[in-house]
């Protein structure tokens, strides 16, 4: 029995046998042809290319694909059907002597590495495409398949050096549940689409290769994020258990799906969704979360290959707050910083990004970015409920200037006569310390707050999350956050607008009774947790809001633990 | 044999989404057509030849076009050119 750590992407129990995915072909080696099998080579590349244009052609129209994802594959088609290239390989076919593999491989390589010596980086996310066609092409020649013939059962656990975004759209139309990839970040592409499919996975193996033979039974454990291969008997019987327990949770919760959430004493709480990528939002409106409390708006500049249009973005806000006609979708502004977008726009990066030009100071710096940005929400708004919120605002004055780009833009579209939501309200995301200091102040002024706790923590306790080396410094429930959280709560209150968390820490069940003690009524957490949520928040009841209420002031962690993990364990186990 | 020269005026330069919008319109017409940027020249039609030139913001080009229908090719690319891709 061996077991595996890794870092969880997307929860899930699951028992299989391994399957091994080479990620990328072995490279062709090199082959020399007799004058007679030239036109022999010369057509298998032919038929290759013809091959591989009509699977292109049948995945551009079987799937429901966002613009961008439509001018991926549109840019591969003219690829395969360059005439350069062709006559190129051809030459090394025809003159070389190549096999039609070997030219392929050949002629990819040196388009790629020419490419890669360019002084600019127009084109760095592009030579994915070029090696991607190429990989196509050889495969089609030798007849190799790196989904093995596509002949997997639905019982595999799949191995993989590396996920790509393509990869988990073809794993889910398999029907497979659940893989381990050796590399990936939890805010990967690749990760949030497992998501948004429901597929475990586990990424960060180590060596994953190394000890994992195909054909073996093996533990997916995406709760404790481990992989367990050749399990004895008595783990997998644990396992078992395990899954039962789960699937019974599962079909319980799916049961309260329906219910609005609401506390033991009758106070109603707002649950929301956060919302990653568009493609997510079926899924999502599955859950019937209260609106949308958090939806990031980076993934229209990530991951592409220019700069979302206007129009464009109007689409997608238009087709989100559509769906959801009576509750508030809270549109975050872009939260990027300088060194992301480099493909796009000339920028310079931070030597320090966190504490650099990101969020709503990388939008005062590409002001045009912001108001293209600003401009398509309004266009948007009259579709439904919609709400601004600006990112990274330390104090009223970020406020205020952004209040002021966004009136510009109304002015604009009034002199242009595009009719928009006037009153759309307009917010601060509660995440550095200042502004949660001076949240009194900034209350009198905007229209509401949301508290995104992942950067409030790392930022209060000066504490990189990503950091592993750092992970018990990385405390959510510390009294210096906890203190934050209830002044912002209660300046929003004496104000009288609106606050949600919309952080990681909402979708924590053990933090769920300690926030609604708060006082917080608006929750907005990962779709898939929103049955979970709802459950902890039917059990809370007026003696929580008692006992929270009762404590002063937050002032250890080995306090806060004790109310978490003792006092308040009845609410959410 | 038309050419005419050009200047890249969109700010992201000619990128990967105008180098695949200039190659797609090239291909509808018959003559050749050939994009030279500081000596170098390229096949119009070619994504990858166009990608090659990575040609930026302010660049100058030269269109070459040879054929029966030149002047409809040169004319529609240079609109291209002129409405910056649709970008900016």
């Amino acid at each position: 029995m061996i077991s595996l750590k890794g870092l969880v992407a997307n929860p899930g129990l699951f028992i299989g046998k391994t399957k091994t995915i080479k990620e990328r072909l072995a490279e062709p080696q090199r082959k020399t042809i007799t004058p007679a099998e030239i036109d022999g080579e010369l057509s298998k590349f032919s038929s290759a290319q013809a091959q591989s244009l009509s699977e292109i052609e049948q995945s551009l129209e079987t799937h429901d694909l966002g613009d961008d994802d439509r001018s991926i594959i549109e840019m591969h088609l003219m690829i395969v059907n360059d005439p350069d290239i062709t006559a190129g390989i051809g030459q090394l076919i025809r003159d070389e002597r190549l096999s039609a593999e070997y030219a392929v491989h050949t002629f990819f390589q040196n388009i790629i590495m020419r490419f890669e010596r360019m002084e600019n980086d127009f084109y760095a996310q592009r030579l994915a495409d070029y090696k991607d066609v190429a990989q196509r092409l050889v495969s089609r020649i030798t007849g190799e398949d790196p989904w093995g013939g596509l002949n997997i059962s639905h019982d595999a656990i799949i191995i993989i050096p590396e996920m790509t975004p393509s990869h988990v759209t073809a794993l889910a139309r398999l029907g497979i549940k659940a893989y381990c990839s050796e590399k990936g970040s939890y805010n990967s592409h690749s990760s949030i689409l497992s998501r948004a499919l429901n597929l475990t996975a586990l990424f960060n193996v180590q060596e994953l290769s190394k000890y994992v033979p195909d054909g073996r039974t093996a533990i997916l454990d995406g709760i404790d994020g481990r992989l367990i291969i050749d399990p004895d008997d008595e783990t997998l019987q644990q396992y078992n258990q395990l899954i039962d327990k789960y699937q019974a949770d599962f079909t319980h919760l799916d049961k309260i799906g329906n219910t609005p959430a609401e506390t033991k004493n009758g106070i109603r709480i707002k649950l929301s969704a956060n919302l990653e990528l568009p493609q997510e939002l079926d899924i999502l409106l599955k859950n019937n979360p209260d609106g949308i409390g958090l939806f990031r708006s980076e993934f229209l500049y990530l991951s592409r290959n220019s700069l979302p249009t206007e129009k464009e973005q109007t689409e997608i806000y238009r087709k989100v707050l559509h769906a959801f006609a009576d509750q508030t979708v809270t549109i975050r502004t872009f939260d990027l910083g300088g060194d992301k977008l480099t493909h796009l726009i000339p920028s310079s990066t931070d030597e320090n990004p966190y504490l650099g030009c990101r969020g709503i100071r990388f939008s005062f710096e590409q002001v045009h970015l912001f108001k293209t940005q600003i401009r398509a929400i309004l266009r948007a708004s009259i579709s439904g409920n919609a709400r601004i919120m600006f990112p990274m605002v330390i104090d009223q004055h970020d406020f205020d200037r952004a209040r002021q780009i966004v009136r510009q833009c109304m002015d604009e579209l009034d002199r242009e006569g595009i009719p928009f939501d006037r009153s759309i309200p307009l917010g601060v995301m509660i995440e550095i310390p200042s502004a949660a200091l001076c949240a009194d102040h900034l209350a009198r002024h905007c229209d509401f707050f949301s508290i995104g706790t992942n950067d409030l923590v790392q930022y209060t306790l000066a504490v990189d999350r990503n950091n592993e080396k750092l992970d018990n410094y990385y405390v959510q429930h510390h009294p210096a956050v906890l203190n934050l959280i209830r002044m912002t709560v209660h300046s929003a209150r004496t104000a009288g607008i609106p606050v949600s968390i919309c952080g990681e820490m909402a979708s924590i069940s053990e933090y769920v009774p300690l926030l609604i003690g708060l006082g917080v009524t608006d929750l907005s957490v990962n779709p898939n947790r929103i049955p979970t949520i709802k459950s902890i928040i039917s059990k809370c009841d007026a003696k929580l809001m008692d006992t929270i209420a009762a404590i002063p002031r937050f002032e250890t962690v080995k306090q806060t633990e004790k109310l978490i993990y003792t006092t308040l364990k009845r609410y959410y186990e | 044999m038309t050419t005419r020269s050009i200047k890249v005026e969109n700010r992201l330069g000619l990128h990967a989404r105008p180098s695949a919008l200039l190659v797609r319109t090239a291909t509808k017409y018959r003559s050749d057509f050939f994009i030279e940027h500081w000596g170098e020249r390229v096949n119009g039609k070619s994504i990858m030849g166009v990608m090659m030139l990575a040609a930026e913001y302010g660049s100058e080009l030269l269109l070459i076009a040879n054929g029966a229908d030149e002047t409809y090719l040169l004319d529609e690319v240079t609109e291209l050119f002129k409405s910056k891709f649709n970008e900016d």
